[in-house]
C-alpha cells in the first residue's frame, strides 16, 4: 500500500509545489522584476496605450497578439498615479492577446487585476483605431510589444504619422519590447528617422532566436539598427531575463516583458518634472 | 469629477420669499420742505407697513411635501401614459414642471440616502443594501451602512433654517434601526425601517428577516388593527400638521410603501381594472411606447429592447395563469391609484388650512419598478425555500385572495418591463428601466411646463428644495444641483454637454454625460461588460454603440473609473454578484430565524441515511446468508 499512499500525498504535493513555485523561481530567475515605482500624483496626464491587432503568427496558424504583462503593467502604473489610460490598437476593436501570457505562470499581479476590471477589458474589446487618435490628446504614448506587433506596427503608415506628430509636438514616446517597431518608421522634425542617432533599446535578436520566432517579419533590434538608432540592451543566458531601460530625450524604451514597470516609471518621472 | 456649475446660472437666493427681496431704503434725497415733511410720514407708515409686511412674509417661506412612491415604474402615473388613475398627481404635474429623464438609484436604500442628503450614495455609506453586502464589503466606508452623527439631510438643514420636519412611511436606509430619523433633522417621525412589509401589518415580505420594525421618534412603535400603509401613512401625516404651528413653515416627507412588493390594496381599487390588462403584457408594453411617444416622452421612432430572456410570451399563458397575472397587474393599477388617492386627501387637507399654494410639491419614486415575484418566478432552488417560509409564515398566493391580507402578490418581471416601458429592464439596474422614474415638481415660483427633458438626478433634489425654499446653501458641497433655474423657466439644463453624472448600486453601473451613456448590467439580466448607448436617440437601450464610437467609452469609461476611486465603489470579483450574495444571505438568515427546522431537516436527513445503511446491511446478510446455504 505505501505507493499508494507516496501517490495520493505526493501527487498533490508536487501539484502545489509546481503551482505556487513556478511562477516565483521564474521570477527569482528574472521574469518581470520587482521594480519601486515612484509614488506620484498626475492627475491632469493622459496616455495611451498602443497594441498590435495581429493574432497568428505567420503561416503557422497559432494564435499571437500583444503580450499581456506589456499592455497590463504600464496601463495601471499610469492609472495609479490618478492619469487617464486609452488603450489603441492598429485596427481598432478587440485587442488579440498572446496565449498564456496572462495566465499561470507567466501572469503578473497587474495581468490578473485587469482581467478582473470590467472597464480595461471593456478598453481591450473595443479599442480605439490609431486613424482617430489626435496626438494633441495624450502627454505619452506607450507602444506595447508582442509577436502580434512583428507584423503590424513598423508597418502602419498611420502610426508612423501618429508617432511623427507626437514627436513634433514633443510628446513622450514610450514602448517596450517589439512595441519598440512603432519607432522605426517614424519621422524627426526634419525628415530623418525619428530614432536615428537616439540611443534605444527593444528585444534583442538573441531573445527573438532563443524564443525560436525568427518567422515573425521583422526584428525590433535588426529595425532599430537600420534606420541608424543607437541599439542598447542587457544580455543574459537565457535573454528572456534580461531587461534595460533607456531614456534619451522624450524616448523611453524598455528592453523586453521585464522593462514595464521601469518603463513606464521613467516615463512618469519625466512628466512630474513638467508638471 | 464634474465641471462646476453652468457661468451663466445665477445664485438663487433672490427667491420670492427671501426677506432680500424686500422694497430696500432707496430714498430719494429731497430738501426739508412742509411737503417733503408729509411725504416722509407717508413713506414711515409705508415703511411701517412693508416691514410687517416683510415679517408676513418671512413667515411664509414656502412648505415643501417631498412625496415617494416605491418602485413606481417611469410610466406608473396616469400623467406619464400609465392606464393607472392617478389623478391628484396628475393635476400637480400638468400645473407644474414633470421630468422625462430624472434618474435615480436603481435600489431603495442608495436611491433614500442620496434624495435626502443631495450626496453620492458611496459617500454615505450606502453603496448598496444591508442584504448584499460581503463580510469584504462591510469593512469598507462605503457600505457601512450607518450615518454619522453629523450627517446633514434635507430635513436638519431645513430645521436649522426654522422649518418644522415630519416624516411618515418607509425609512429603508442602512442597517435597520441604525439612522432613524429623529437623530437626522425630522421633528417627529413615523417609519417602517426595512426595504418593506405588509401593507396591513407589521409583517416581513422576505425570507430574510422574520419581523418588520415601525419607530415613532426612535422607539419601537405598533401599528393599528385596521392598519393599510397608504392611507395610515397619511393620516400620520395629517396628524403631525394639525399639531404643528401654521405659522412656521413646514418640511413633510410621505414615503409610502406603495408599490412595493407585496402589491396589496382593498378589492374595490382592483375591482376598478377589470379587463384592462386582458390583452397581456406585451401588448401593453407596445401600447405604453405609442404614449410614450405621444407625451413627448422618448422620441419619436424609440425602439424597445426585446424583453429579458426568461420573460414569458402572454399568448404562451394558459387561461388560468392569463386571468392570475391580469388581476395581479390590477392589484399594482389599484395600489397606485389609492396612495394617490390619500396623497389627495392630504393635498385637500392643505388647501382646507391655506397651506398648499405655498407649498413646493414633489412626487417621485425610489427605483423602477420590482420585478421579482416571490413563490412565483424565481429559479427552482429559491422557489422551494420561498413556498416553505410562505407556508410557515402564511403568505399566499390565491387569485382569490390576490391583493388582501396574506397576499404576497406581485407583477413579475414582464408587466415590470410595461411599468418600465419603453425602457429596458427595472429594478436592480443601470438600464434606464431601473434608473429613470416619474418626477414631478409644482408649488410657488415653479412654472408650469408640462414635461421637460432636462437630465435630473436624485442627488439634485436637497439642493432644488433648498434652493426653492431660499434656504442658503454651498453648492459645491452636494453631488447634485439646483433644478430651480429649470422649474423657473431661467434655464432649459442644469448639466452642460461635459458634465457627467454616476450611478453605482452593487456591480450595476452608469454614467451619463451629454447624449452619451454608459451602463453595465450584472447577471442574470447582463453579463457584467460595459456598453455605450446614445440614450438620446436610443432611449431603449436597443443598439451598443461601443464598437463604433471607443474613444467615446474609453473617455466615459475613464470619468466612470474616476469616480469610483473617488467614492469607493467596491468592485465585485469577478463570479460574485449582488444577486449571488442576496441567496447566500438568505439562507444564513433562513438558517438562523428558522434553526429548529434546519435541526429536524437535519434530523430526518440523517434518520434516513442510517435507515438506508441499515437495510442495505441486513439486505447483504440475508443474500451472504443464503448464498452460504
Amino acid at each position: 500500500m505505501n505507493w499508494l499512499t507516496y501517490l495520493l500525498v505526493g501527487a498533490p504535493a508536487s501539484v502545489a509545489l509546481i503551482y505556487f513555485g513556478l511562477p516565483r523561481s521564474l521570477h527569482a530567475l528574472g521574469l518581470h522584476p520587482s521594480y519601486a515605482i515612484p509614488a506620484l500624483d498626475l492627475r491632469g496626464k493622459r496616455a495611451l496605450i498602443i497594441t498590435t491587432s495581429h493574432d497568428t503568427l505567420g503561416k503557422t496558424g497559432k494564435r499571437t497578439g500583444v503580450f499581456g504583462s506589456e499592455m497590463s503593467v504600464p496601463y495601471y502604473v499610469f492609472l495609479d498615479a490618478n492619469m487617464e489610460v486609452d488603450i489603441a490598437s492598429i485596427q481598432g476593436g478587440e485587442i488579440p492577446v498572446e496565449p498564456y501570457s496572462m495566465g499561470w505562470p507567466l501572469a503578473t499581479p497587474e495581468d490578473r487585476r485587469f482581467k478582473a476590471d470590467p472597464i480595461a477589458m471593456s478598453k481591450l474589446k473595443d479599442s480605439i483605431p490609431v486613424a482617430r487618435i489626435n496626438p494633441d490628446d495624450y502627454d505619452v504614448f506607450f507602444m506595447a510589444g508582442g509577436w502580434g506587433a512583428a507584423y503590424d506596427l513598423a508597418q502602419s503608415d498611420t502610426l508612423a504619422e501618429l508617432i511623427t506628430q507626437a514627436n513634433a509636438n514633443n510628446k513622450i514616446l514610450s514602448s517596450v519590447c517589439h512595441g519598440a517597431l512603432g519607432l522605426v518608421s517614424a519621422k524627426a522634425e526634419d525628415g530623418s528617422p525619428l530614432i536615428a542617432g537616439r540611443r534605444v533599446t527593444g528585444v534583442t535578436d538573441r531573445q527573438i532566436k532563443q524564443l525560436g520566432i525568427e518567422v515573425t517579419p521583422k526584428h525590433p533590434e535588426t529595425e532599430m539598427r537600420k534606420v541608424g538608432a543607437n541599439f542598447e540592451a542587457n544580455t543574459s543566458t537565457i535573454e528572456m531575463f534580461a531587461t534595460h531601460v533607456v531614456v534619451d530625450g522624450n524616448i523611453v524604451t524598455g528592453q523586453n516583458q521585464n522593462s514595464g514597470y521601469e518603463t513606464a516609471s521613467r516615463v512618469m518621472e519625466i512628466l512630474a518634472k513638467h508638471l | 469629477m464634474r465641471t462646476q456649475p453652468i457661468a451663466q446660472r445665477k445664485p438663487h437666493c433672490t427667491h420670492p420669499y427671501d426677506t432680500v427681496q424686500r422694497p430696500e431704503a432707496s430714498f430719494p434725497r429731497l430738501a426739508p420742505n412742509p411737503a417733503l415733511l408729509v411725504a416722509l410720514l407717508v413713506g414711515a407708515i409705508t415703511l411701517s407697513a412693508c416691514a410687517d409686511v416683510t415679517a408676513q412674509i418671512e413667515q411664509k417661506r414656502p412648505n415643501v411635501l417631498l412625496v415617494l412612491l416605491d418602485d413606481a415604474g417611469f410610466m406608473d402615473f396616469g400623467a406619464y401614459g400609465s392606464d393607472t388613475r392617478t389623478p391628484n398627481i396628475d393635476e400637480l404635474g400638468k400645473a407644474g414642471v414633470m421630468f422625462s429623464r430624472y434618474y435615480t438609484h436603481p435600489q431603495c436604500g442608495p436611491s433614500r440616502a442620496s434624495l435626502l442628503t443631495g450626496q453620492d450614495n458611496h459617500l454615505i455609506g450606502s453603496g448598496s443594501i444591508a442584504e448584499v453586502l460581503t463580510t469584504e464589503m462591510r469593512a469598507l466606508p462605503a457600505y457601512s451602512m450607518r450615518w454619522s452623527t453629523e450627517q446633514k439631510t434635507i430635513a436638519s438643514r431645513l430645521k436649522d433654517a426654522g422649518y418644522q420636519t415630519f416624516v411618515t412611511g418607509k425609512w429603508g436606509i442602512g442597517d435597520i434601526g441604525a439612522n432613524l430619523p429623529h437623530r437626522f433633522g425630522f421633528d417627529r417621525s413615523w417609519v417602517l425601517d426595512s426595504t418593506g412589509s405588509s401593507n396591513y401589518k407589521a409583517k416581513s415580505y422576505l425570507p430574510l428577516y422574520k419581523t418588520v420594525s415601525w419607530f415613532e421618534d426612535g422607539e419601537p412603535t405598533s401599528l393599528a388593527d385596521d392598519f393599510y400603509s397608504s392611507r395610515a401613512i397619511v393620516d400620520k401625516m395629517i396628524e403631525y400638521l394639525e399639531a404643528a404651528d401654521p405659522n412656521r413653515p413646514f418640511f413633510s416627507y410621505v414615503a409610502f410603501q406603495a408599490l412595493h412588493i407585496p402589491v396589496q390594496v382593498p378589492a374595490e381599487y382592483i375591482d376598478n381594472y377589470d379587463g384592462i390588462f386582458d390583452v397581456g403584457w406585451d401588448v401593453k408594453r407596445d401600447e405604453r411606447l405609442q404614449k410614450a411617444i405621444a407625451l413627448g416622452l422618448v422620441p419619436e421612432g424609440t425602439r424597445m429592447h426585446a424583453k429579458p430572456e426568461n420573460a414569458r410570451d402572454w399568448n404562451a399563458l394558459d387561461a388560468e395563469d392569463k386571468r392570475y397575472w391580469a388581476r395581479a397587474m390590477q392589484v399594482n393599477a389599484g395600489m397606485m391609484e389609492a396612495a394617490d388617492f390619500h396623497l389627495g386627501r392630504l393635498l385637500t387637507y392643505l388647501r382646507s388650512k391655506g397651506q398648499l399654494d405655498n407649498t413646493i410639491v414633489v412626487v417621485t419614486s425610489d427605483n423602477g419598478p420590482e420585478y421579482n415575484a416571490l413563490g412565483k418566478t424565481s429559479p427552482v432552488a429559491s422557489l422551494a425555500l420561498e413556498r416553505l417560509w410562505m407556508a410557515i409564515e402564511g403568505w399566499d398566493l390565491d387569485y382569490n385572495n390576490l391583493g388582501q391580507v396574506g397576499s404576497l402578490a406581485a407583477i413579475g418581471p414582464e408587466w415590470a418591463t410595461v411599468s418600465a416601458a419603453p425602457f429596458h429592464l427595472f429594478k436592480f439596474n443601470a438600464t434606464e428601466g431601473g434608473l429613470r422614474v416619474p418626477m414631478l415638481i409644482a408649488g410657488p415660483s415653479v412654472q408650469t411646463q408640462g414635461f421637460v427633458g432636462a437630465r435630473a438626478h436624485v442627488a439634485d433634489l436637497t439642493p432644488t428644495l433648498l434652493d426653492a425654499a431660499g434656504v442658503p446653501f454651498e453648492p459645491e458641497k452636494f453631488y447634485g444641483r439646483s433644478l430651480v433655474p429649470i422649474l423657473s423657466g431661467e434655464a432649459v439644463e442644469v448639466y452642460e454637454d461635459d458634465d457627467a453624472v454616476a450611478f453605482e448600486v452593487s456591480g450595476a453601473a452608469a454614467l451619463y454625460q451629454g447624449p452619451w451613456k454608459i451602463t453595465k448590467t450584472p447577471e442574470p439580466f447582463g453579463d457584467g461588460a460595459w456598453q455605450l448607448f446614445n440614450i438620446q436617440r436610443d432611449p431603449g437601450e436597443t443598439t451598443d454603440i461601443s464598437e463604433t464610437h471607443p474613444e467615446i467609452l474609453q473617455a466615459l469609461l475613464n470619468k466612470y473609473d474616476d469616480y469610483a476611486t473617488q467614492v469607493g465603489v467596491y468592485e465585485l470579483p469577478p463570479g460574485q454578484s449582488a444577486r449571488r450574495q442576496l441567496t447566500v444571505n438568505g439562507i444564513k438568515k433562513f438558517s438562523a430565524n428558522y434553526w429548529y427546522l434546519v435541526l429536524m431537516l437535519i434530523g430526518v436527513l440523517s434518520a434516513a441515511v442510517y435507515l438506508l445503511f441499515f437495510l442495505t446491511r441486513r439486505i447483504g446478510r440475508r443474500l451472504t446468508t443464503t448464498l452460504r446455504i
